[in-house]
């Protein structure tokens, strides 16, 4: 600790050092202002100690340098004064100066006066720490979690928008997207219990459970049971998040909505009707297990809006008028007009509303059905098939009793997709896939007649739920196959769909398909040989073999 | 936040004022505590009528007093919010956990 002292009276400068120097304190020496602000620049004392009446700079001046010098340093600073003090008061209000003593000082006023000082010092010192290290610790909380959600807000297609406004602090929003299966889209907005570092963190286990399930195709009621019960073992009681999951999919055009605790989430249709969907659930972590999600679903065809918040929209604009404003003769305004009305408005409000809670928000637009049929696939196309060329093959064997095709399915084309297979492809191979899988289930395994639909899909659908119900056992082998020609361009790949069932009496499905072409049963078979390069059954008929091809 | 404590055998009513914060998390927690500790307790009110505005941290509050209040068998009651708390008490559910009175 180095204190300064100035004074041209050589007395003072005597009591002082007996003072100081005693307490163990580095005094250092200086006649005059300008002495003064020369010791000061080469040695930063933490305190000074000055006269006001100096030859040349009296005391104000000395501290108003000071201060110039090292504008943001905290330096108490300590004028001894004569009987001048109330006539310099009001011109030492703005020179930084914290003390006065007046003269004569007695060794014991300025011991005791300069203890209390320093440990004001002490004080300062030691929350510029503690608040560094905070910032330090919010700044890579930041990090971790802008890294964690950015690859899902990079990977945003252009029908769907979302950000998170932040204040400085972390307030526990974060919103990401995920890309299931081809034309499925996954979105989260989340906002956690309180503010600060508790929040952040609290926000990281649901993400990572959004994403991993999201690209999986796994239904929302599935991913939000198991944030809840992720949450549930990490969080304290008391704490939770409040979350918003959205699902839409493109090809059978639905959007699928589960609000858990947020403010509603306004869907609008072309017209401009608008529908909202009120909070149904407790949000994630309240309970130990989640009783009957409530996901809430909308037939989209192509041109709907739906535009989702946090909470912090509240204070920003008012929720409802939020709603009013950024919905009200929208429907038929360009998706990026409507996005920019968003973002000014959002803009506008924080400037004019002091911000201290974060907001999250999401606006998506039903892009129109492409077409089915991926014109990529060209059938005509003759593919030699050499078992040397393929780099990546797999079986799978499973009891679809016990593992429902719509789990395992997702994972296959998951695992096709990560291997370079485009996603028109892929399309092309979950329809494929479901249909033939579905088949060899339906009727090789549950040995269901599909004459029985004839009758109504609702009997068929009962004796299905019957037969799936009960206990025997039986398997489903899938086989994929996937050729290369050049390293990174997949030219075909070739399916296998084996049951353990008896087989069926494919040479006479043949005949009555070549003389009815209307008929109900074995209508996914027709589709598979519309696509697939070759189709053919094994010599019993439990065994379906086809090749799709890349032109 | 003023907090206001009416202690009568079995039931007891706590009255909430003002913003339900953070801040109110030592006081709120004092009173709870003491109405948990008599094992007299049956029945813990909370009067919400003149709170205007609820945070998510109170809202945590309450599910940690539901915690410690179900070990016990103690019923907790949230009567007449104003509309602001009730549309805050709708949108994360508490209907759920709570019987919540509006009159």
């Amino acid at each position: 600790m180095r204190i300064l002292v100035a004074d041209d009276d050589a007395l003072f400068h005597i009591v002082a050092n007996a003072v100081l120097a005693g307490d163990g304190y580095k005094v250092l020496h200086a006649r005059d202002g300008q002495e003064a602000l020369d010791l000061y620049r080469e040695h930063k004392p933490d305190l000074i100690l000055t006269d006001y009446q100096m030859p040349g700079m009296n005391g104000i001046e000395l501290c108003r340098s000071i201060k110039e010098l090292d504008p943001h340093r905290f330096i108490p600073m300590v004028m001894l004064t004569g009987d001048e003090k109330s006539r310099i008061l009001r011109e030492s209000l703005d020179a930084g100066l914290v003390e006065f003593l007046t003269k004569p000082v007695t060794p014991d006023e300025l011991r005791l006066r300069v203890r209390s000082l320093v440990e004001l010092i002490s004080l300062h010192k030691n929350l510029a720490l503690a608040k560094s290290k905070s910032d330090e610790e919010m700044l890579i909380t930041k990090h971790i979690l802008h890294r964690l959600v950015e690859p899902g807000l990079r990977a945003l297609p252009d029908h769907i928008h979302m950000e998170t406004l932040q204040t400085e602090r972390i307030n526990g929003d974060a919103c990401t997207y995920q890309q299931g299966l081809p034309g499925i889209h996954f979105g989260l907005l989340c906002d956690a219990t309180g503010h600060g570092l508790a929040a952040g963190v609290s926000t990281i286990p649901a993400i990572q459970a959004f994403q991993g399930m999201a690209s999986r195709d796994i239904p929302l009621e599935t991913i939000y049971r198991e944030i809840n019960t992720k949450l549930r073992k990490m969080l304290p009681s008391g704490r939770f998040v409040c979350l918003l999951l959205v699902r839409l999919d493109i090809h059978n055009g639905t959007l699928s909505l589960l609000n858990a605790g947020l403010p509603d989430a306004i869907f609008m249709n072309r017209r401009g009707t608008v529908r909202r969907f009120t909070s149904r659930n407790l949000p994630a972590g309240v309970l130990d297990k989640v009783e009957d999600p409530v996901v809430e679903e909308v037939a989209v065809s192509g041109g709907e809006r739906l535009l989702t918040f946090t909470d912090g929209i509240q204070e920003i604009l008012g929720t409802e008028e939020a709603y009013r404003v950024l919905t009200q003769g929208m429907s038929d305004t360009p998706f990026e007009v409507h996005r920019f009305v968003i973002q000014e408005s959002l803009n506008l409000g924080i400037q004019e509303n002091e911000q201290h809670d974060d907001v999250s928000w999401a606006l998506w637009e039903v892009p129109p059905p492409e077409p089915v049929a991926p014109p990529r696939v060209d059938k005509a196309l003759p593919v030699t098939l050499t078992p040397q060329s393929s780099p990546f093959a797999f079986e799978l064997c499973f009891d679809p009793r016990r593992h429902p095709l719509r789990e395992v399915l997702p994972d296959c084309l998951r695992l096709f997709s990560s291997h370079g297979v485009p996603g028109a492809m892929n399309q092309l191979l979950a329809m494929t896939l479901t249909e033939a899988a579905t088949n060899a289930l339906d009727h090789g395994l549950l040995k269901l007649d599909s004459a029985l639909k004839q009758e109504g899909f609702e009997a068929y659908d009962t004796l299905r739920k019957e037969r799936l119900a009960s206990h025997e056992t039986g398997t489903l082998t899938l086989r994929l196959r996937l050729y290369r020609e050049a390293p990174g361009t997949v030219c075909a790949l070739s399916v296998e769909v084996e049951d353990s069932g008896p087989g069926f009496d494919w040479r006479a499905w043949e005949q009555v398909r070549a003389a009815d072409d209307h008929q109900a049963s074995g209508r996914g078979l027709l589709i598979i040989r519309s696509v697939a390069s070759e189709m053919s059954f094994n010599e019993s008929g439990n065994c379906l073999r086809f090749t799709l091809s890349c032109g | 936040m003023m907090l206001t404590l009416h202690r009568e055998p079995s039931t007891s009513m706590i009255r909430l004022e003002g913003n339900f914060t953070f801040e109110s998390h030592t006081a709120f927690r004092t009173a709870t505590q003491e109405l948990l500790d008599d094992a007299e307790t049956k029945q813990i009110t909370l009067d919400l009528s003149g709170l205007h505005y609820m945070d998510s941290s109170s809202l945590g509050m309450l599910l940690v007093l539901r915690e410690k209040t179900e070990e016990k068998g103690i019923q907790v009651v949230l009567i007449k919010p104003s509309p602001a708390v009730m549309g805050i008490l709708k949108i994360v559910q508490f209907g759920k956990l709570f019987e919540i009175r509006e009159v």
